[in-house]
């Protein structure tokens, strides 16, 4: 196989990971979006939960119902379970983003190791106008793989380390939460996309692209 | 349905009372329905005021100190009283309207209670035709019309309790001065510990059985 097509090989491979992991991007932050109030509601729930265990209900004027503690406790546990369960469905969909993103990058990787000695490392490393190294974007695809799956562990991590018996625990967990996302730099993903955007864009026609290294 | 089954010694009306008891349960489960998510509607209302009352009990809590520091080195005494006046006006609206939605509520249980007491009179009116033994058939799938008298005793029941424990909060929530127990109060408002889940299955069931709800 010619280098060049290798290295055409490679590039279309990259683009098409740069393409994923723009739509699970997306994914990835309205996810996060909709676990925001979820958060909230459940730290919400936890004050309330609290609140009432601070109480001694046989000194308030609510002694007449003396059921009142357990059926309110239970209520509250009942919404906690299921606002938990909500978290849940989206601790999945982050997942489901975690693994489509690993399995792009890891098929990428492989397309470049089948071209690596054809390509060599002189083109490997070389930049132009129009495109970033290949080993430029190849880390950059690394970076935002170990992103996500270190964000969806610590989140998974955070979930599982609260209980019903420690209610500070629910309680810090929408600071908890935020502060996982600004763990490294929040912006990593957003700023590949842009630094990989015009290499998405000018090889969306591969014929123009082999012409145009022809021409090189 | 009243005015035929006193005629006495008629096969028709009879029959035609009978056919009238199953509509009268049908409908009746209909009222359950409609009035279970008008007692929704209010209870959301009623929330969003108490929860009002305490933001407005909270702020001023948290609030006086400064406010008092800050309004005694100016030494302008009448701006304290005019907000004070304020705030109590505020309040008391509020108060005043948490009161007219508990109204509301009150007069939602009594119709309530009148659904349980009209199907037990079609549970008596049964009896007075078949005696002890139930009828062979019953009206719709597999409800009894004792069964039907028993939920709707069992919903009247938690709602009923629920509307004590409102009064009660209603009562309460202007003056506590503990953020515990206002807190307590208005998740006990919210989350109504006294209507349990089971009341939405029950009431579900009962539109399934008398065929509001497609099976």
């Amino acid at each position: 196989m010619s280098q060049k097509q290798a290295l055409l090989d490679v590039h279309q491979a990259l683009q098409k990971s740069f393409q994923v992991v723009q739509q699970q991007e997306r994914v990835w932050a309205d996810t996060l979006a909709v676990c925001t109030p979820l958060l909230s509601s459940l730290s919400n729930l936890a004050e309330q939960l609290q609140a009432c265990k601070s109480l001694t209900f046989s000194n308030t004027a609510f002694r007449d119902f003396p059921d009142l503690e357990s059926r309110l406790k239970y209520k509250l546990n009942r919404a906690t379970g299921t606002v938990l369960e909500k978290l849940g469905e989206q601790m999945n969909v982050l997942r489901k983003v975690r693994d489509t993103t690993s399995n792009q990058v890891a098929a990428c990787f492989q397309t470049y190791e089948q071209h690596a000695d054809s390509i060599g490392l002189t083109l490997a490393v070389e930049r132009s106008a129009l495109s970033p190294s290949v080993a430029d974007m190849l880390e950059w695809l690394q970076d935002i793989e170990r992103l996500y799956r270190n964000q969806y562990l610590s989140r998974r991590l955070l979930l599982q380390s609260i209980s019903a018996e420690n209610l500070t625990d629910i309680h810090a967990l929408s600071q908890s939460w935020g502060r996982v996302s600004e763990q490294g730099d929040p912006d990593v993903v957003p700023d590949i996309l842009l630094k990989a955007s015009f290499f998405m864009e000018t090889r969306q026609d591969s014929k123009y692209c082999k012409d145009y290294e022809s021409e090189l | 349905m009243a005015g035929t089954c006193k005629s006495p010694g008629s096969i028709t009306p009879r029959k035609a009372d009978l056919i009238n008891s199953a509509r009268k349960l049908k409908d009746n489960a209909a009222d359950w329905h409609n009035f279970m998510l008008k007692w929704e509607n209010i209870n959301d209302a009623g929330f969003s005021i108490a929860n009002r009352i305490v933001n407005i009990k909270l702020g001023t809590r948290i609030e006086s100190p400064d406010k008092l520091e800050t309004l005694e080195g100016d030494g302008n005494d009448s701006h304290r009283g005019n907000a004070h006046v304020q705030y109590n006006k505020e309040l008391e609206e509020c108060c005043t309207e948490l009161q007219d939605l508990l109204d509301k509520m009150a007069k939602l249980v009594l119709k309530m209670e009148r659904l349980s007491s009209t199907m037990k009179g079609i549970c008596e009116l049964e009896h007075y035709y078949h005696g002890e033994t139930e009828r062979e058939t019953p009206f719709f799938n597999t409800w009894t019309t004792k069964y039907f008298y028993e939920v709707s005793v069992q919903l009247s029941e938690m709602y009923r309790k629920e509307m004590q424990l409102k009064q009660l909060i209603a009562q309460e929530i202007a003056h506590t001065s503990d953020r515990n127990l206002m807190l307590m109060q208005l998740s006990a408002w919210l989350y109504q510990p006294y209507v349990e889940e089971k009341a939405k299955l029950l009431v579900e069931s009962m539109l399934l059985e008398t065929g509001h709800r497609p099976l």
